[in-house]
Formats: structure tokens, C-alpha cells, sequence
């Protein structure tokens, strides 16, 4: 009699589940409403507009069918800022990760260091302005560098320009990277470790054996949020070099930010759909192949 | 079952919650409607049940008066009430009369006004300045003396009472004769005179205008800017506020701060000749006028707010260009007087509340320029008085108080162009033309041009040059020309650029003399780019290389030919000068945008006033004819020069004030109808603007010559003196009289020979001028410039 009674709730309960399944269902998507909504209303429909308007003319609004992509893929300027993007990411989001991560390793080694932690979030802290400001005065033609090097370079235009650049993001983001990094680590099952110690594996092998796979997930977060990141330096080069910087640092919101002042909205709707496309298509086969390894 | 009920409960909460937060953020975002900030437009109209716009009546409309004389402005100082009249007494003649009934001339100055003593002083041509004027006509003024010879005077200032029965004496009683003094007449029976002008402190009396004692007041901090009398009350701008005085109990009062902050930035200057860009003016009870360019405000003491009579930018109170004299306030019955103010422009304007007219006009055309344009603030004023049923919105983008830059101006005009929100007409100097007219932004103003040219003529050769396949995206008010000054012989030897540098190569001028007056790179470079500046980018977007490294060449050669007859200490001694006269005219570049900048007139007078005759000079020439081509005329006179447009590519003209009407106006019929009072009406109209009128048949009536001798026949005698402190001390002075016929015929002639229309990309000519300068002087090769030029324009150009 309880057995069949404990059936019967367990095919109720299972009845019900397919009901109250849709019932909680609502439940979450009702939280998930007010950001799922702003996401819509600010994100994806603006961004529908700009697919729109990538197919049209900029202030006439006639269908000008792929013209305005053909502009943009042929565009000298535009290529620039590309490559120059690409390669800053390139060179920036491996040196941030590896950097962050060995910063983060050795916080946990050296628990001495776990108090300088607040201070490695320091230059988040200060405005992208300031920053500017003692970079010029370091780097400058006439700046703090050059008198102490007896040199007349300007490390602001040029090659040189780049790396500066590059010098500036890594500052800027290595402590909030190896904060991330450390939470990460914490999160590594420590009866793993034990069990690869006991099994006879060193520090190298635990570290590249156990620890690196369990920190995948992390590594896609931290490098999407790295990826961000790199994207908002532009605030510092405008800072710098205004809307035509040295040419080794103008990037893909240069080309959008000029474009928008003459009112090149169609080439612009068009470039930020390419760049759109490749980002989303990079971030999900990333995505994509993080979750079938998993 | 409970927990059934729970659960529901629950999930009400949840949505409840959900809902509140969903709503909050898209409450928090949503489109709301601008509270006005930084726009000047009208408020919007109240909307009442049944769903139609109520218009709000009510506005003060002003009558315009003129005071000129045979076309020539009298000098008046003040506006005195009398028995249902005004009068307004003048300096050198006995003033005029308006009857405030009518709001007309009385036929007859009476000359029982005009004492005899300052017939006298007027005759013998004494210089008087500072005049005031009792109710019993009693006067005090001063008299400005100048002793010894030419360029080694000495001045001062003698100041005299006259009273009632016209008895002149020289009032001394508190201040010496080397002090320059203000006197205003406080309308109770009491002058009052402050000890002003480059004095630490200044220090205030009055004087009896019956017996004519003097009464010492009291001495306030600083030196004084404006002060008046209203009421019981001496108010004093003193430069940190306005200072208050009680003439009763004889103390400083507390500062009213509303007051204070409201006058801020207007209490900054005066012209130096008793007219001033604020007046106040008592009122009923504790209250007082204040009015300014901003408009017309009641203040009541120490109240909190300045109430707003009239909007400025709605008549001719927002004329940048006039300044105020005095003002006569009218009480009335209803509430609202009628105000009287006398501009230095010896107009006499009446402004009446009129309960029939809409308070806010029911039409609104929006014009955007980027910087502050004077023309544009004239016409605006212009075409209020004579349209106040059309309000004219002016926004300027780069106003220079708000820290915005020039790309976040233009993107934020991008912003609005694209939104569809956009201004009616754009002031289109130093916006990017090409891409507005390509995207479309601009429309073709053909049919303007066509009804304006069925009234009057223009220059046709310059609106051609404009011509776009046939349209017409945008039209000029004014241009200016580049001139090359020299002498007849030498300038009929130059056809070209290079035949102009070898023309001063090889021109003898006496050692220590700039001979083609350039004196820095920057100046090279500039002139030079006014006449072939177009041609550096071909018509691809790309930058012509060889003409860039041909331009550099050339601006090389001429600043060296420049040169040629200074030492190294010669030109040691010029730096500073040179300093001096850059940053003025990097000043005015900022300001009015690069065409404004290097003013032939100027140039002549920075050479001539260090002594230095240089074989050439070259500049912009512009301006109106009484003020700017009789000076500049005088100018080429004085050093025995002749002039010709600036060799370069064609004869070029750059122009200034170039309207453009959106092509997504929301009231394009008024837009063109303001479009058309700016270049017919008001051109036809005025004498004074920035540049050269692009109206012919304006710039004709302009060079009629308005002077008169003693037998009404045309007078070629100066009607205008100027005097300019020099470096060592002395003064250089001239005078300036109407020009030949003949002048202006062959003025006309070179006009009507311009063939090419200056419509360069100032971000290229704005690198040509920072990297040039090192090819210039030599510190670069011609190459290396032109690559560092090059390197900076490819991404532009490339974009």
C-alpha cells in the first residue's frame, strides 16, 4: 500500500513535472526577463538596425544591396585598422593570460605577496586620463625616458608607438587578470592534486597535468573578458594621438569614430557587421570547442 | 495543498518583482523629452483636453528709430525724460528730440539746449568724451587735451561743469587732470562721477547739478567698469560682482548674488566710449531692469530669480554688434512698461508688450554654425525685428566655454543629421561640405539663388565656381580675397608664383625690412595655401605628392626671398613681435576660422607702423568698404603700393559664411526665406559685415560715397583717424578718406575676375602648416616633410 502510494506520487510527481516543468521554466525566464529584455532592446535591436543600414545608403536610406561591404573590404584605412587590431589582440590576450596566470601562481606560493593583491588593482583604479598624462610625460619625444636614455625618440609614433601601447594595456589589466586567475585556482580540487602527488607527479606535472585542464573554463572567461578589455584601449590612444594617431596604433574605432564625424554611417554599419561576425564567430567556436573537450 | 497556495504565491511574487524591475529599466532609459539644456529653442506649447496646441500670447515687440543724420551717426551720451518726449542730448550738436506718443523725430532740435559753450568746443574741434546731462540742463564732461608735437604728446583731462545758466568752469575739486573720471546723472538732481580707468580703487562722488558742489561718497576695490545710479542705490561693477552703495545711509550694501552671477560674463568689457554690454535701470518698488544681449529682466533686490521680460535672441537685444548706451523706462498701468534704449549705433529702440502677439513664435528655423559667426548673429537680429512670428534658433558648436572639441562637435551634429533632428541651415565654414553634400545632407539651393538674383546682381563668377553638376549645395554671404600690395611696376612683372619670388628677390628694400612682409614660416605657408591650397588633394581623395613637394618648394623660396635683407640680429629683435602678431592671429583663426586669419589690412599696418616699407605684402583682404577696403586702400596708399589678387591656382577667392539648408528641414520655407533676407535684404541693408558681400548690387550701394561737404556735394576729406601705440614708444596714426570712383571701378573689376573658389580641406591645409614649417626653415628636406605630411594624411585621406 506505501509502496504503491510512493508509485503513484512518483508517476504524479513525474506528471506534474511535465506540467510544472513549463510553470518553472517561466519562473526563470520571468528573472531572466528584465536583462533579456535590455539585452534585446539595447543590444540586439540597435544591432539589427546596423545590419540594416549596412545594406544601405548612409543618409538617403536607399538600398544600396552589398556595396557598402564591398567599400569597406577595399578600404585602405579600414584594412589597417584590422590588422592592427588583430595584431594588438594577438600580442596582448596571450602576454595578459600567461602573465596573469604566473602572477596568480605565484601569489598562492608566496602567501607574502597575497597583501601587495589590492595593489596590482591600483591601475584600474586610476583615470584612463591620468594615465595618459605620465605616459606622455615618460614617453615623449621630449619626455622622462629620453633624458635619462640621452636619446630623441619619439616613443609615441612609430613602431615604438605599439608597444607602448601594448606596455599600457598589460599595466593596466594584469592585476584584475591575476585576481581572476587566482579565483580560478581556488577552485582546482585539491584531493586531485593530492592524488597526482601520491601517484609520484611533481609541481611541473600537477601544474600542467591537473591544473591547467581544470582551469579551462576559467580561460575562456578571463580571455573573453581580456578580449573586452583590449577592444576599451582605444580611450587611451584617442587620449594620446587623437582621431589620427601614429599609424602603427590606429585601430578599428578610429576608423569608426571618423567615419561617424563625416557621416559615413553605411560604411561604418557595414565594417561593424564584419567585425561583428568575426568576433562572434571566434568567441563560439571557442565556445564550442571548449564544451565538446568538457 | 498549503504549499500549493505557497507556491503560487511565489510565483507571483516573482513576476510581480520581475515586472517592477523590467519596467524600472526601461523606465530609467526611456526617451523622455530634452529638458532644453544648451538649446535656446522655444518651450514647448501647453496642450489642453481636446487635444490642440494653445498658443500663449503675450510678447514685448520693439520699434526701431533711427537717429542717423544725412547717413552719418551723431554721437548722443544719454536719454533724458521730458514732458511726453525724449531728449537725447549729443556731444558735438544739440542732440534730438523723440516723442513718446508717436515715437517720431520732433522736427527741430531745440537749440536752447545746446549751450554755447560746447558749440564752441564742437567748432574748435576739442575732443569730448564722458558727457552727462541734468534734468535742468546743467552739464559735466570732459575734455581730452593732447600737448607737444607728433609721436612725443602728452595728455590729460579737463573736466568741467557747466551749469544751468550755462556758465562753464573747470570742475577740479577731487581729481587731478592726468585721472580720467565717469559721469552719470542720477536723475535727482545730483551728477555722479567715479575717479575710473587704471586705478587700483576707485572712488566715487557726486556734484549738485544746481550749485555744482561736490560731495565725496565713498571708495570701492578695484576699477570700475560700469556703474549707475537706481533709486537710493549707486551700483558699481567693479569686476567681482556688483558692488551696492546706499546713498541714504551712506554705506556699502550686502551683493545682491543673483545679480552678480546673472551679469558674470557681461560685466567683462565696454567699449571704452560710455557704451556698455548690460545696462540697469530702476524700477517699481525694489525691483530693477537689467538688460543684456541675454534680453530684458525684472529683479527685485536680493530676490531669487531674474525674470525674464524679453528673449534677446528674439529681437535686437542678441545683436552682438550694438551696444547700450542708456535706457528710459515707462511705467505703465497694465504692468508692463514700455522700455527705451539707445544703442551706439544711434538707434533708438521702443519695446511694447503686445497681448495679441504669440509669446513664442509659431515657427522655429535652427541654424547651426561651428564656431560664432558675427554675420550670421547680424542677420539673425535683422530678421527677428522684421519677422517676429519666425523664431530663429542659433547654435553654435564650438562656443569655447563648454570645453566640447572640434570632432565632439561634429559628432554630435552627426548624431543629430542622422536622427533626422538636424539643424535647418548649417554655417557650412570648416564643416566637412564634400561628404554632407555627398551623403545628401545638403540641399540644392538653386531656386534660392534664382529668386535672389531676379532682385538683385551678385557675383556670378563666384556662385559659379560653387556649381556642383549643375546644383548648388550651399551659398556665401561674404568671401574674402587674397592680394598680393606692391608697386604698379612690379606687380604688373607677376603672373605666377615663381615670378612673384623673383619679383622680391629681387626688390631693393632698406636693410633690416621683411621684404614681402611675411616674417614667419607659418605666414608663408598660410598665404601660399590660400591661393594653391585646393590642389594638394586631386579630385580622387588622394594627396598630390608633386604638388605638395612643388608647394613646400615655393613657400621655401618665398620665405627665404622674405628674408633676405635681415641679419641674424635683425631678426633676433623681430621675435618678439613676431610673437605678438602670431598669437593675435592665431587667436583669430581660432575664433573665426582659418579664412578670417592674415587680414591684408592688418599686415600693412603691422609694416608701416614699425617704419618698415616692404617691397610686398600679401594677406587676406575682407571687410566691409567704409572699414575695410578704405582702410586697407589708405593703407597701399601710404606705402605707395598698388594691389592684385594673390598669384596662385587661378584668382581665388576663399568664402565666408556659407549658408547651407539641410535636406531635412522641418520648415524649409522659412528656412529659404531667411536664406534670402541674409543675402538680399539684409545685405542691401547694412554696411558693416565680415568679408566681402557676395551681393553686387550691395557692395555697389556701398561704395557710394555717403560723405557730404559743406554744399551737400560728395567730401573725399577723412571722415575717420586712427592712432595705434608703437614698440618705442611713439604712435602711428592715419587717417582715411571715401575713395575715387575710379578706386572702387577697378576694386570692382578685379572682383569680377575671380575664376576659382578656395574650398580646402582644413585638416590638409591644418598639416601642411604644422609640418611645413620645418621645410621652410631648412631644418627638414622637402622630402622628409612631405613624407611626415604624407604620413599623417594617409589615414584621412584613406578613410
Amino acid at each position: 500500500m506505501r509502496s504503491r502510494k510512493k508509485c503513484s506520487f512518483i508517476s504524479r510527481n513525474k506528471e506534474r513535472k511535465g506540467r510544472r516543468l513549463t510553470g518553472g521554466r517561466l519562473v526563470y525566464l520571468t528573472f531572466l526577463l528584465p536583462s533579456l529584455g535590455g539585452v534585446c532592446f539595447f543590444v540586439l535591436l540597435p544591432f539589427g538596425d546596423v545590419v540594416r543600414r549596412s545594406f544601405v545608403t548612409a543618409m538617403t536610406g536607399e538600398f544600396n544591396g552589398l556595396e557598402n561591404y564591398k567599400t569597406v573590404l577595399v578600404n585602405q584605412a579600414f584594412l589597417l585598422a584590422v590588422g592592427n587590431t588583430l595584431r594588438f589582440v594577438a600580442v596582448c590576450i596571450p602576454l595578459l593570460l600567461a602573465g596573469g596566470l604566473l602572477l596568480a601562481l605565484a601569489m598562492n606560493k608566496i602567501p607574502v605577496l597575497a597583501y601587495a593583491k589590492s595593489g596590482f588593482l591600483l591601475p584600474q583604479a586610476i583615470p584612463a586620463a591620468t594615465i595618459v598624462l605620465v605616459w606622455k610625460l615618460i614617453f615623449e619625444k621630449q619626455g622622462f625616458l629620453n633624458g635619462m636614455l640621452h636619446t630623441g625618440i619619439d616613443f609615441m609614433d612609430g613602431r615604438a608607438a605599439f608597444w607602448v601601447l601594448v606596455g599600457t594595456y598589460l599595466w593596466k589589466n594584469l592585476g584584475y587578470t591575476m585576481v581572476l586567475w587566482m579565483a580560478a585556482l581556488k577552485t582546482v580540487p585539491e584531493d586531485v592534486l593530492e592524488a597526482a602527488r601520491v601517484d609520484g607527479a611533481g609541481s611541473v606535472t600537477c601544474f600542467v597535468r591537473v591544473t591547467l585542464p581544470c582551469l579551462k573554463g576559467a580561460a575562456y572567461t578571463i580571455g573573453l573578458l581580456s578580449l573586452l578589455n583590449a577592444m576599451k584601449v582605444f580611450r587611451e590612444v584617442y587620449l594620446i594621438g587623437g582621431a589620427y594617431p601614429a599609424k602603427e596604433i590606429y585601430l578599428l574605432q578610429h576608423v569608426f569614430n571618423n567615419w561617424y564625424t563625416r557621416l559615413d554611417f553605411d560604411k561604418m554599419a557595414a565594417g561593424a557587421v564584419l567585425a561583428a561576425a568575426v568576433l562572434g564567430t571566434g568567441a563560439f567556436l571557442m565556445e564550442r570547442r571548449l564544451w565538446a573537450e568538457e | 495543498m498549503r504549499s500549493y497556495q505557497r507556491g503560487k504565491g511565489k510565483t507571483a511574487l516573482v513576476l510581480f518583482l520581475a515586472a517592477v524591475l523590467f519596467t524600472g529599466t526601461l523606465a530609467g532609459c526611456g526617451g523622455g523629452t530634452s529638458d532644453g539644456a544648451g538649446t535656446d529653442g522655444p518651450e514647448q506649447e501647453p496642450v489642453f483636453g481636446d487635444g490642440t496646441a494653445q498658443t500663449a500670447m503675450g510678447r514685448y515687440t520693439e520699434t526701431e528709430l533711427s537717429l542717423t543724420e544725412n547717413g552719418q551717426y551723431q554721437d548722443f551720451c544719454q536719454l533724458l525724460a521730458g514732458e511726453g518726449e525724449l531728449y537725447i542730448p549729443a556731444y558735438n550738436s544739440a542732440g534730438v528730440r523723440v516723442g513718446l506718443e508717436d515715437f517720431a523725430l520732433k522736427e527741430e532740435p531745440d537749440e536752447e539746449l545746446y549751450p554755447e559753450a560746447l558749440k564752441t568746443r564742437s567748432e574748435e574741434q576739442d575732443y569730448l568724451m564722458d558727457m552727462a546731462v541734468a534734468d535742468n540742463n546743467a552739464r559735466m564732461y570732459t575734455v581730452f587735451v593732447s600737448e607737444g608735437e607728433s609721436g612725443q604728446e602728452s595728455f590729460y583731462y579737463d573736466k568741467y561743469f557747466l551749469s544751468a545758466d550755462k556758465t562753464e568752469r573747470l570742475w577740479a575739486d577731487a581729481v587731478d587732470k592726468d585721472t580720467s573720471v565717469d559721469f552719470r546723472y542720477g536723475g535727482d538732481g545730483w551728477f555722479y562721477v567715479s575717479d575710473s580707468w587704471g586705478k587700483e580703487d576707485t572712488r566715487f562722488y557726486r556734484v549738485s547739478a544746481q550749485s555744482g558742489e561736490t560731495e565725496y561718497l565713498c571708495e570701492l576695490e578695484g576699477s570700475v567698469i560700469y556703474f549707475t545710479i537706481c533709486g537710493n542705490i549707486l551700483f558699481a561693477d567693479m569686476g567681482d560682482g556688483i558692488h551696492m552703495y546706499d546713498l541714504e545711509q551712506k554705506q556699502e550694501m550686502e551683493k545682491d548674488t543673483v545679480l552678480c552671477d546673472f551679469i558674470g560674463s557681461d560685466s567683462r568689457y565696454s567699449n571704452g566710449s560710455m557704451a556698455f554690454s548690460y545696462l540697469l535701470c530702476s524700477g517699481k518698488d525694489d525691483s530693477i531692469y537689467v538688460v543684456s544681449q541675454k534680453g530684458l529682466y525684472r529683479h527685485v533686490l536680493y530676490g531669487g530669480v531674474m525674470e525674464q521680460l524679453i528673449d534677446g535672441s528674439l529681437c535686437s537685444l542678441g545683436d552682438i554688434s550694438k551696444m547700450f548706451i542708456d535706457m528710459y523706462v515707462e511705467e505703465s498701468e497694465n504692468g508692463m512698461p514700455v522700455f527705451y534704449l539707445l544703442y551706439d549705433t544711434a538707434e533708438l529702440m521702443r519695446f511694447a508688450y503686445d497681448p495679441d502677439m504669440p509669446s513664442v513664435p509659431d515657427t522655429v528655423v535652427t541654424v547651426y554654425s561651428l564656431y560664432e559667426c558675427d554675420n550670421v548673429r547680424r542677420v539673425i537680429s535683422g530678421w527677428q525685428k522684421k519677422r517676429p512670428d519666425v523664431y530663429v534658433s542659433y547654435e553654435v558648436g564650438l562656443s569655447g566655454s563648454d570645453g566640447v572639441t572640434k570632432d565632439d562637435a561634429l559628432k554630435n551634429l552627426a548624431t543629430r543629421l542622422a536622427a533626422g533632428e538636424g539643424p535647418d541651415i548649417l554655417i557650412l565654414d570648416d564643416l566637412p561640405y564634400a561628404s554632407y553634400k555627398e551623403k545628401g545632407v545638403l540641399a540644392d539651393l538653386g531656386d534660392v539663388y534664382e529668386k535672389l538674383q531676379a532682385e538683385h546682381g551678385y557675383f556670378d563668377n563666384i556662385i559659379s565656381a560653387l556649381r556642383d553638376s549643375g546644383k548648388l549645395y550651399c551659398l556665401p554671404m561674404s568671401f574674402v580675397v587674397p592680394v598680393l600690395t606692391g608697386e604698379a611696376e612690379d606687380l604688373k612683372k607677376i603672373d605666377s608664383v615663381e615670378s612673384m619670388i623673383q619679383a622680391i628677390r629681387k626688390k631693393e628694400v632698406p636693410a633690416g625690412t621683411f621684404k614681402a612682409g611675411l616674417r614667419d614660416e607659418e605666414s608663408v605657408l598660410q598665404c601660399l595655401s590660400f591661393s594653391m591650397g585646393q590642389s594638394l588633394v586631386r579630385e580622387d581623395g588622394t594627396l598630390d605628392r608633386e604638388k605638395l613637394e612643388r608647394f613646400l618648394e615655393l613657400a621655401k623660396e618665398l620665405y627665404e626671398a622674405d628674408r633676405e635683407n635681415m641679419s641674424p640680429e635683425q631678426l633676433e629683435n623681430q621675435q618678439l613681435i613676431l610673437q605678438s602678431f602670431g598669437s593675435l592671429d592665431a587667436q583669430m583663426r581660432n575664433r573665426q576660422g582659418y579664412y578670417m586669419s592674415k587680414k591684408a589690412g592688418t599686415l600693412l599696418q603691422v609694416n608701416l607702423s614699425f617704419g618698415r616699407k616692404s617691397g610686398f605684402t600679401m594677406g587676406n583682404l575682407e571687410g566691409d568698404i567704409r572699414y575695410g577696403f578704405n582702410d586697407f586702400y589708405t593703407l597701399v596708399q601710404m606705402q605707395g603700393h598698388d594691389y592684385t589678387v594673390l598669384p596662385g591656382e587661378g584668382k581665388t577667392c576663399l568664402p565666408i559664411s556659407m549658408f547651407g539648408l539641410s535636406s531635412a528641414s522641418a520648415s524649409p520655407e522659412a528656412a529659404k526665406e531667411f536664406l534670402q533676407y541674409a543675402l538680399s535684404d539684409y545685405l542691401m541693408e547694412t554696411e558693416h559685415i565680415d568679408g566681402i558681400s557676395i551681393n553686387r548690387d550691395a557692395l555697389l550701394k556701398n561704395e557710394e560715397n555717403p560723405e557730404r561737404d559743406e554744399a551737400g556735394n560728395p567730401s573725399y576729406e577723412p571722415y575717420s583717424y586712427q592712432a595705434f601705440s608703437i614698440q618705442d614708444g611713439g604712435r602711428f596714426e592715419f587717417e582715411v578718406a571715401w575713395c575715387q570712383p575710379e578706386v572702387y571701378e577697378s576694386f570692382n573689376a578685379l572682383l569680377d575676375g575671380l575664376d576659382n573658389v578656395n574650398l580646402c580641406d582644413q585638416m590638409v591645409i591644418g598639416t601642411v602648416l604644422e609640418e611645413g614649417v620645418a621645410a621652410v626653415n631648412g631644418s627638414k628636406s622637402i622630402e622628409e616633410t612631405a613624407d611626415a605630411i604624407e604620413k599623417k594624411m594617409q589615414l584621412y585621406l584613406a578613410e
